[in-house]
């Protein structure tokens, strides 16, 4: 349980963090902004597609962006949401960019090999374990949006209302949406269950 | 313990929560990298991070400038390359058909090999004056005492257009978007079709975001979309500079 509404487990150990979340309405200082959400950004960018050997270059951007706009921060305590709006829009970027190189340089593909957002490298398919890559394979049955939203909910552990400010969302909407993903997580998730019984 | 006939949907979840996480070593190449870009004092913890609208933008602007140089060095082997097989050519065409009578001016014939270099050398200087960190880069070839009009005329115009790009580029990171933009009319006026008309666009666009006139913005970024839809700034300087107020952001 986190010790204030707004922290989740990447915050506590960090005493910078903890000290911006006790006060919500104080503009939190860059410094304190990469070391209490370095790791948020970082997995954010990873769990958008950005693969392992050009992750620095995007977070740095993130967080050259972040420094440029920290200012303009309206709701301090909204940072998170805010914090994710940066990178979704910086890792878009890096997709489309790399995307439009790889359209220059490559015979045409078929539209589900360009950019897909949970596609894992070679590099992360030999790293990660046979859960991650079950799960990433359940993820990738969700479409965008829903995916979206299951991960801020059950990975990055982000709130209803924080996800709909993140996203753009109407609340009402990151609740029905979230909803409408678990439950299909959930039923992808039992026919790999079944799939697994019937071979077994 | 989970059973490995039957995974249980919990346990991929936390799995998922520890991948990738960075380790200590990701989180200090990183900073060391941010402490390179933005300079140290900006990492120190001032409250809201010192002045950092003014530091990014000028280090957003010292990337986009590097794409810029880049940008302007390709250009300036295709022109030397071009430079040279003109000059070939003109020299042999001169030699069999027009042994002396010529109207141009006097050029001395020299090998291709002699040319090319000194128009490849040519924006190198004119990057130097710009940027010292280059200054002391010694040239990979030998200059050649004489250049052929062609070349010297694109060396000069090239090397104008650089100038006022600087120029606006400097007013744009000092918040002077006003002059900037004048400086871009300046350069539009001047070369209509320069070699640096993408950049001069993205410029533009900057210096609209800076002055707030959102419409003219938009109108310019649409412009800079048709004419370079391929172009790398468009998911760049530009959008990063506006955020999403130009409406094209993801």
């Amino acid at each position: 349980m986190p010790l204030l509404p707004s922290m989740t487990a990447h915050m506590v150990v960090n005493p910078r963090a903890v000290r911006a979340a006790e006060d919500p309405t104080a503009v939190p200082s860059f410094r304190d902004v990469y070391e209490g959400y370095f790791d948020f950004v970082w997995s954010c960018a990873r769990r958008m597609g950005v693969p392992a050997d050009a992750i620095d270059d995007v977070v740095q951007e993130v967080f050259i962006t972040v420094h440029g706009r920290l200012g303009t921060l309206e709701r301090p305590a909204s940072l998170r949401s805010w914090l994710y709006g940066v990178v979704r829009r910086i890792v878009s970027g890096f997709h489309r960019s790399r995307n439009t190189r790889m359209d220059r340089d490559s015979p045409p593909r078929g539209i589900e090999e360009v950019g897909s957002p949970v596609q894992l490298s070679p590099l992360d398919l030999a790293v990660l374990g046979e859960e991650v890559q079950l799960l990433w394979r359940l993820l990738a049955e969700l479409d965008d949006a829903k995916r979206e939203v299951f991960i801020l909910a059950e990975l990055e552990e982000m709130t209803a209302p924080e996800i709909a400010e993140a996203v753009g969302i109407p609340l009402n909407t990151a609740y029905s949406r979230l909803r409408a993903a678990r439950l299909e997580f959930q039923e992808a998730f039992a026919r790999v269950a079944a799939r697994h019984k019937v071979r077994k | 313990m989970r059973d490995e006939s039957s995974p249980d949907a919990a346990a991929l979840i936390r799995a998922g929560r520890a991948a990738f996480r960075p380790d200590a070593a990701d989180r200090a190449r990183v900073l060391r990298a941010l402490e390179g870009t933005l300079g140290e004092g900006a990492l120190r913890g001032e409250p809201g991070g010192g002045k950092p609208g003014r530091d990014s933008t000028a280090a957003r602007h010292s990337l986009r400038a590097a794409k810029v140089w880049s940008g302007l060095a390709a250009l300036a082997v295709a022109s030397g390359v071009l430079v040279s097989l003109r000059s070939w050519t003109g020299d042999a065409r001169r030699d069999v058909a027009r042994p002396s009578t010529s109207s141009s001016p006097a050029v001395p014939s020299e090998p291709a090999s002699s040319i090319a270099p000194s128009s490849l050398a040519s924006p190198s200087e004119d990057l130097a004056v710009h940027e010292p960190a280059r200054a002391g880069r010694p040239s990979s070839a030998p200059r050649s005492s004489v250049r052929p009009a062609t070349s010297r005329a694109t060396s000069d115009s090239l090397k104008e257009e650089v100038r006022l790009l600087s120029r606006a580029e400097r007013q744009l990171g000092d918040g002077l978007g006003e002059d900037a933009l004048a400086t871009l009319d300046e350069h539009e006026q001047r070369f209509p079709r320069g070699a640096l008309t993408e950049e001069r666009m993205v410029a533009r666009v900057e210096a609209l975001c800076m002055l707030a006139r959102m419409p003219e913005a938009k109108a310019e970024m649409g412009r800079l979309v048709r004419a370079y839809p391929t172009s790398l700034h468009l998911n760049g300087a530009a959008r990063r500079f506006c955020g999403d107020a130009l409406g094209v952001a993801p």
